[in-house]
C-alpha cells in the first residue's frame, strides 16, 4: 500500500502504531530522533508521522527543512504538547495534521488515510 | 608508639579498603541492573504492544510481570497514549493482572515513604474507578507528595465526590501544595465544576474564608474553562480581597462570555496592578475590536506587566497589530516598548519567508 | 628550636587531619538529605509545575566576552530548556571579537529602542537588540566592564522575577531550571538562590548540544577536577544547603530571585570570586534585616562545563578562583564566627577560610617543617609518618564516600572508568593536590596584574567533548 515514516522517541508509540499500519498493510520507515527522520525523509513516503519533542531536531524542525527542500509529502505532528502555538506553527509550515497525544488509533488511523494520496 | 593512634590507623585504613570494595561491588551491580532495567523494559514494551495491537489479552499472565515496577511503567506509557478502546484494554489488563491492587498495598503507611510515593505515583497513571476507596485514604497521607499524587489519581478517576475534601484539605498545607492540588484537579475536568463552585460559595459565605485556597478555586474554574463558573467569578471579580480578583480576572480569560465584558471592562481600572494585567488579557480574549482604544490606553500604565499584556491583549484583536504599529511609531517609549516586544512575540514584525505549499 | 619545630609540625598534622575529618562530617551530613531529594526528584512528577502557576517566569542572563567559538550553540542549548515562561538576556561585554555579529546573523536580531532599567549601576550600553524569530532573546550591546558587570546589566534588562545566571560555554541538562524552581516554588517567601550541580563536561558524549552519557575523562588532571567536583557538589552542598549555610552559589548556574540581587547591589565588577561575593551579601543582606531567607542547592539541577585540561589553564583558574577567595575573605571577615549570621557565620564561611584559604599556606608549611623536624629528630619520624597516613585516608574515606553518593546519577559504571575513579582517589596525594596548594600560595602573594576576566581558553562546547 503506502510507504510510511515514523519518527517518534517512545519506542511504545512506534511498535503500536507500527503494528497497526502494517497490519493495514503499509510499509513503515521507522526513526527515534529528529535527525534520522529527516534523513529519511530522502527516501521520499507517501506519508510521514512526526513526534513534535524528539531529542535533537524537534518535529516542526524537520518539518521546516523539508519543505524549504520542496518535499511536499504530507506530515502529521504528533505531540503531548497542548500548546497553541505549536499547533499553529506546524500548521503555517505546512503540516497536514496536528494529532495530540494521547490519541485514539481509530482516528489517527482515519486522519492517515485522509491524508494519503489517492 | 601511642596505641591509639595505631589502632585508628588500623580503622581508617580498613575503612578505605572496604569502601573501595564497596565502590567497585556497587558500580558493578548497578551497570548490571541498569543492563537488566533496559532488557526488561524493552521486553515489556513490546509485550504489552503486541497485546494491545492484537487486542487479546494474556490467558495466564505471567505472575513476577504485576509487581514489577518497570512493567508498571512500561503499562502506563500505553495508557497514557492512547485513547477510547485501547484505554479500555490496557484498564481491563490492569485489572486481570491485579495491579492495582498491588500499587494500593504498597502505598500502605507501613511502607516506606519512598516505596508508597512510587507505588502512588504509578497508581496515578493505572487507577481506575475501583480504586477510588483505596486513593481517598491516601489524601491523608503524612507525605504532601503521595497526597498530590493521590489527588490526581482522584481526578483521573472522577470522583467528585471527594472534590470538597480535598479542597478543605487544601486549606490547611503550605501554598505549594495547595497549588498543586488545585491544579490536579483540572483534570477532572467539567464534572468538577459544580462541587468546586458549591465549595467555594461556602467557604465564601465563612466569616474567615481561606483567601488563598478560593483563588486557587477560581484558577481552576478557569483553567477547566466552564460557562457555568461565570457568575462566581464575576463575584469574586467584585471583591475587595485583591488575590481574589485577580484569580477572577485570570480565569474569566478561559470561562468569560459577553456577560463579563462590562466587569472586566472596570477591572482594567482597577488599583492592583495584577488584577488590571489579567483583566486586560481576558478582555482581549472576548471583546470585539470596540475595547481596542481601551485597551490601547493601558500601553502607559506604570506596570510592565499591565503594558506587556495589554500589548498582548492587542495582537490578539482585528485591527490591534496596526494599533500597535502606532504605538511604535509614538512618543510614548513604553509603549513602543511594549508594542514592539508583543509583535516579535506574535510574529507580525517577523520577515515572513513564504514556503511552498502542495498544491 | 626543637620544641618549636615539634610543636609546629604537630600543629600542622593536626590541622591537616582536622581538616579532612570535617570534610568527612560533611559528607555524611550530605549522605543524610541526598535521599529524600532523590526520592522526590525521581517520583514527585516535578515536570507538571510546567503547566502551573507554580513555576514564575525566569530570565536566563547570560554574560559573553568574546565567546565567539560558542555562544550561538550555548544560547541554542539554553533556548531548549524545559520551562515554561523564560527569556535568555545576553550581554556582550565589549567582546574585541566577533561575538555579536555572530548572534545578530544567527537569531535574525535587529536594533530596538529598549529602556534599559538600571536597578544596578554599570557600563554604558550601546545597543539593545531583539530577535526576529520566535525566540525570547535580547542582546545588549555594551561596553567592557568585566563579568560581574556584564551580568548586572544583563540583570537589569531581565523582565522576569527570577533571574538564572550562567556561562556562555556550559550545557544545562533539560530539567536543571525545573529542579532547581521546584525549591522556589516550594517555599517562594524565603528561597532567594539555589545553586546548580556542576559537573564537568570533559569526557562527556554530547549530541545536539545534550550531553547522552557521562564519562571519564582522559587526563588525570581531568580525572582530579572531576573528584573535585563530586566532592564539592554531591558530598558538600547538600548538607550546606539543608542547614542555609550555602557560602556560594556557583556562577555557572546560580538561580536569583531578581530583587534580592538588586537589594544587595548587583555582582560586584572587577571581582574574581563574584559569585562568592555575591552569595555571601546576600546572606548579610537578609541577616542583617532580619528578614527570613533561604539559598539552596539543587543536586538535580545539573550544568555542565568544561574543566581545563592543560596545566597552564588550571594554573590560571585556580589563581583567579584563589585571588576572589582572598577579596571575599576580606570584605566579609565581620561573617567568620559571628552568631548573628547564623549556620554561614558559624560553620560554613569559618570552614571557607581556615580551610580553603589558609589551607594552602598551612600545607606547605608543613612540606617544608615536618621533614626538616624529622631530620633534626625533633619528632618521632614514625609518629609523623602514620599521623600523615591517617589524614590521607580519612580524606580517600570522604572521595570515595562522595563517589558513592554520586551513584544516583549512574554515571561512569564502566569497569574500567570504576578503575580509573579509584585510582584517582589515591594518586591525587601524590603530587596533584600539592600542585594546587602550590599556586593558590603563589596567588595569595602574587600582585593583582591579571586581568579579571583571567583569560580561560575558550573552544566552544561542541569541540571540548567530542561529538558522538
Amino acid at each position: 500500500m503506502a510507504r510510511i515514516l515514523l519518527a517518534d522517541d517512545s519506542p511504545s508509540v512506534r511498535l503500536l502504531v507500527r503494528r497497526h499500519l502494517q497490519a493495514d498493510g503499509h510499509e513503515v520507515l521507522e526513526a527515534e530522533d529528529g535527525d534520522a527522520a529527516y534523513a529519511l525523509g530522502a527516501e521520499d513516503p507517501d506519508l510521514a508521522i512526526l513526534d513534535q519533542l524528539m531529542p535533537g531536531m524537534r518535529g516542526t524542525d524537520v518539518l521546516h527543512r523539508w519543505r524549504t527542500e520542496e518535499r511536499l509529502f504530507p506530515v502529521l505532528l504528533l505531540s503531548a504538547v497542548d500548546d497553541e502555538h505549536v499547533v499553529i506553527q506546524s500548521l503555517e509550515l505546512g503540516a497536514a495534521d496536528y494529532i495530540r497525544k494521547p490519541f485514539s488509533m481509530p482516528e489517527l488511523k482515519a486522519r492517515i488515510a485522509a491524508h494519503l494520496p489517492r | 608508639m601511642d596505641a591509639t593512634i595505631v589502632s585508628i590507623l588500623a580503622v581508617t585504613a580498613g575503612l578505605t579498603a572496604s569502601l573501595v570494595v564497596v565502590l567497585a561491588v556497587v558500580k558493578l551491580f548497578h551497570r548490571e541492573i541498569e543492563r537488566y532495567r533496559g532488557v526488561r523494559t524493552a521486553y515489556y514494551t513490546s509485550a504489552v504492544g503486541e497485546m494491545l495491537s492484537r487486542g487479546v489479552l494474556p490467558s495466564r499472565p505471567r505472575q513476577g510481570w504485576a509487581e514489577d515496577p518497570l512493567f508498571h511503567d512500561a503499562v502506563a506509557d500505553y495508557r497514557l497514549m492512547v485513547t477510547g478502546e485501547d484505554r479500555r484494554f490496557v484498564d481491563s489488563l490492569v485489572d486481570k493482572l491485579g495491579i492495582g491492587d498491588i500499587l494500593v498495598t504498597r502505598a500502605r503507611r507501613r511502607f516506606p515513604r519512598s516505596t508508597r510515593l512510587r507505588a502512588v505515583s504509578s497508581l496515578v497513571d493505572l487507577a481506575t474507578p475501583a480504586h477510588t476507596a483505596a486513593l481517598q485514604t491516601m489524601i491523608d497521607d503524612p507525605n504532601p507528595h503521595v497526597r498530590v499524587h493521590a489527588v490526581r489519581g482522584l481526578a483521573r478517576v472522577g470522583d467528585t465526590g471527594a472534590v470538597s475534601h480535598i479542597l478543605d484539605i487544601a486549606t490547611r498545607v503550605k501554598p505549594w501544595e495547595a497549588a498543586r492540588t488545585a491544579d490536579a484537579l483540572v483534570e477532572m475536568g467539567a464534572d468538577a465544576v459544580e462541587p468546586v463552585i458549591n465549595w467555594v460559595e461556602h467557604e465564601r459565605s465563612k466569616a474567615f474564608p481561606s483567601v488563598d485556597v478560593v483563588a486557587l478555586s477560581g484558577r481552576l474554574l478557569g483553567l477547566i474553562g466552564d460557562e457555568r463558573a461565570e457568575p462566581v467569578l464575576i463575584a469574586l471579580l467584585g471583591s475587595d480581597r485583591p488575590d481574589w480578583r485577580v484569580a477572577a480576572a485570570s480565569a474569566l480569560e478561559h470561562a468569560g462570555t459577553d456577560m463579563s465584558v462590562e466587569p472586566l471592562r472596570v477591572a482594567i481600572h482597577d488599583d492592583d496592578w495584577r488584577v488590571r494585567a489579567r483583566a486586560v488579557v481576558a478582555l482581549g480574549a472576548m471583546a470585539d475590536d470596540v475595547a481596542i482604544e481601551e485597551i490601547a490606553q493601558l500601553l502607559t500604565d506604570r506596570q510592565w506587566w499591565v503594558r506587556q499584556n495589554a500589548a498582548g491583549a492587542l495582537t490578539q484583536l482585528p485591527g490591534g497589530t496596526d494599533r500597535l504599529k502606532a504605538a511604535l511609531e509614538g512618543s510614548d517609549h513604553f509603549a513602543a516598548d511594549a508594542a514592539l516586544n508583543q509583535l516579535t512575540i506574535s510574529g507580525a514584525l517577523s520577515e515572513r519567508r513564504p514556503l511552498p505549499s502542495r498544491t | 628550636m626543637h620544641t618549636f619545630l615539634a610543636v609546629s609540625s604537630l600543629v600542622v598534622l593536626v590541622y591537616y587531619l582536622a581538616y579532612q575529618v570535617t570534610m568527612l562530617v560533611f559528607t555524611v551530613g550530605s549522605a543524610a538529605v541526598l535521599g529524600k531529594e532523590r526520592m522526590i526528584a525521581r517520583y514527585g512528577r516535578i515536570e507538571d509545575m510546567l503547566t502551573s502557576d507554580l513555576a514564575p517566569p525566569v530570565s536566563i542572563v547570560v554574560a559573553a566576552y568574546n565567546e565567539s567559538a560558542g555562544i550561538v550553540e550555548a544560547i541554542t542549548s539554553m533556548s531548549m530548556v524545559s520551562y515554561p515562561r523564560f527569556e535568555i538576556v545576553v550581554a556582550n561585554d565589549g567582546s574585541t571579537d566577533d561575538t555579536l555579529d555572530r548572534l545578530i546573523d544567527a537569531f535574525d536580531m535587529f536594533p530596538v529602542p529598549y529602556p534599559v532599567r538600571t536597578n544596578i549601576d554599570t557600563a554604558p550600553v550601546r545597543q539593545v537588540y531583539k530577535s526576529r524569530k520566535p525566540i525570547a532573546l535580547t542582546v545588549v550591546d555594551k561596553e567592557n566592564g568585566g563579568k560581574g558587570d556584564a551580568l548586572n546589566v544583563a540583570i537589569n534588562t531581565a523582565r522576569y522575577p527570577y533571574v538564572m545566571a550562567t556561562d556562555a560555554d556550559v550545557i544545562i541538562d533539560g530539567k536543571a531550571l525545573v529542579h532547581a524552581m521546584r525549591l522556589v516554588a516550594e517555599d517562594r517567601d524565603r528561597v532567594v538562590a539555589v545553586g546548580g550541580n556542576i559537573r564537568p563536561l570533559n569526557g562527556a558524549t554530547v549530541t545536539h548540544g545534550h550531553v547522552v552519557e557521562a564519562g571519564v575523562p582522559k587526563s588525570l588532571i581531568e580525572r582530579y577536577q572531576l573528584l573535585e567536583y563530586v566532592r564539592a557538589f554531591v558530598a558538600t552542598r547538600p548538607f550546606w544547603s539543608a542547614i542555609n549555610a550555602l557560602p556560594l552559589v556557583s556562577g555557572a548556574f546560580s538561580l536569583y530571585k531578581r530583587d534580592a540581587v538588586v537589594d544587595a547591589g548587583g555582582f560586584a565588577s572587577g571581582h574574581m570570586g563574584e559569585d562568592i561575593d555575591l552569595t555571601m551579601r546576600i546572606h548579610r543582606h537578609y541577616r542583617n534585616a532580619k528578614i527570613p531567607y533561604k539559598i539552596m542547592y539543587s543536586p538535580s539541577a545539573i550544568v555542565w562545563t568544561e574543566v581545563p585540561t592543560t596545566r597552564a589553564v588550571l594554573r590560571r583558574q585556580r589563581i583567579r578562583w584563589h585571588r576572589g577567595l582572598m577579596t571575599a575573605v576580606r570584605d566579609f571577615r565581620s561573617s567568620i564566627f559571628n552568631p548573628r549570621h547564623g549556620a554561614v557565620g558559624m560553620l560554613s564561611w569559618p570552614t571557607m577560610v581556615f580551610f580553603e584559604f589558609v589551607a594552602p599556606v598551612v600545607e606547605l608549611l608543613g612540606y617544608v617543617l615536618i621533614p626538616i623536624a624529622m631530620l633534626v629528630g625533633a619528632v618521632d619520624p614514625m609518629q609523623v609518618l602514620v599521623l600523615f597516613v591517617i589524614a590521607l585516608f580519612v580524606g580517600t574515606i570522604t572521595s570515595l564516600f562522595a563517589l558513592l553518593l554520586d551513584e544516583r546519577y549512574g554515571y561512569f559504571n564502566d569497569p574500567r572508568e570504576t578503575l580509573q575513579l579509584l585510582t584517582i582517589c589515591f594518586v591525587e596525594n601524590l603530587g596533584l593536590r600539592q600542585m594546587t596548594v602550590w599556586w593558590r600560595v603563589r596567588a595569595m602573594h602574587r600582585g593583582r596584574q591579571d586581568k579579571a576576566w583571567g583569560n580561560m581558553e575558550r573552544r566552544g562546547v561542541r569541540t571540548i567533548a567530542k561529538a558522538g
